[in-house]
């Protein structure tokens, strides 16, 4: 049976590096997923995800246990990835997000929607709309987006959420409400029926 | 139900988070107001274009540089223990008893002062440092828009 996260925290804390890699492994890519939904920008992701990890390596002694392990994660990437964005609107140079160039360049592969024909037409089109819709994602305000991409990528639920993010869940639900109609009204020409 | 408040509800509808009463509130709305409920089939569209995007995985370089700098870090005060725990199969190869010794005795010196001085200090700093950060980036937002509550204390 896999050992849970407390039971990896408390291994490392008695001197067993190894359970830390564990817990890296267990929870970087979607760590990494978050990252990346929010900056879009996969190097500064890398580098979000990096600074969490020491950021837990760093403090994991302090961890009380107040909360389930991952519930502190998650916090520890929400304040990185605030921080990050807050310096990224300080810089206000790029205006080509380096995802997307990151995509072409080294990863032409890359799926974007997934794609159940090869017509070149369809996939061109399904990579715009990706591009479209992360675009709007990209462009909600931060705590909206926050909370859109932990409830939609993550798939928290409103009590969980309300945890990781400090509020109520009548505040989860509201944001949540207000997150889907601003993306809806900036994808509707996607949105019709037939599609 | 009217139209201004249905739309609030759709979303929590689709999450399934609305009380048996106002799903069926909403429900009986939606057999009449197709306006209502073009929206929710447009949410609930765009809710499975999202889902279709594929997960991000990092490189492995990624781990490489997350290792090496984990390498290079030392943990937060209270870890000692971690990086003396290494010297140890050192004192094999010297035969240095006296140098042993002496180390010993200032370890044992320096290291119960330590932890004295430990035990003293404040143990809940770094969740607290976290906390004022996290406010401190909020302050920086806009659209704070919620009560910021305390820390629950609760265990799951
Ligand atoms: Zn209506």
């Amino acid at each position: 049976m896999k050992p849970s996260d407390e039971e990896l925290v408390d291994r490392f804390r008695s001197g067993d590096e190894d359970s830390f890699r564990i817990l890296v492994e267990r929870h970087s890519p979607r760590i990494f997923n978050i990252a990346c939904r929010t900056v879009r920008d996969r190097n500064l992701a890398e580098d979000i995800s990096q600074e969490v990890f020491l950021r837990v390596y760093r403090f994991l002694d302090g961890f009380k246990k107040e909360c389930r392990f991952s519930t502190w994660l998650y916090r520890i990437t929400i304040n990185v990835c605030f921080n990050a964005q807050r310096k990224r609107k300080e810089e206000p140079k790029v205006l080509i997000p380096s995802w997307e160039v990151a995509n072409v360049g080294s990863n032409p592969g890359t799926p974007q929607l997934e794609d159940e024909s090869f017509s070149p037409q369809k996939t061109l089109e399904k990579k715009e709309l990706t591009t479209k819709i992360k675009s709007a994602i990209d462009s909600l305000p931060g705590v909206l987006k926050m909370t859109f991409i932990l409830r939609e990528f993550e798939d928290l639920s409103y009590r969980e959420l309300a945890k990781v993010l400090r509020c109520s869940e009548g505040t989860i639900k509201s944001r949540l409400c207000r997150a889907r109609e601003a993306l809806r009204q900036k994808l509707e020409i996607y949105l019709s029926e037939g599609l | 139900m009217n139209c201004r408040r249905a739309k609030k509800k759709l979303s929590p509808y689709m999450d399934q988070a609305l009380g048996d009463k106002e799903k069926l509130e909403l429900e009986r709305h939606l057999e009449d107001c197709s306006s209502c409920g073009h929206i929710l089939r447009q949410l609930e569209r765009m809710h499975s274009l999202v889902q279709k995007i594929p997960m991000e995985k990092p490189r492995p370089a990624f781990y490489e540089g997350l290792y090496h700098r984990l390498s290079q870090k030392e943990k937060a005060p209270g870890e000692g223990l971690f990086r003396v725990r290494y010297l140890w199969p050192v004192f094999p190869m010297l035969r240095l008893r006296r140098l042993a010794a002496t180390v010993a005795i200032l370890l044992a010196v320096f290291g119960s002062s330590f932890y004295l001085w430990r035990s003293l200090s404040v143990p809940e700093i770094t969740l607290r440092a976290f906390d004022e950060e996290y406010l401190q980036s909020r302050q920086m937002i806009p659209l704070t828009d919620e009560l910021i509550l305390p820390i629950s204390d609760e265990r799951e």
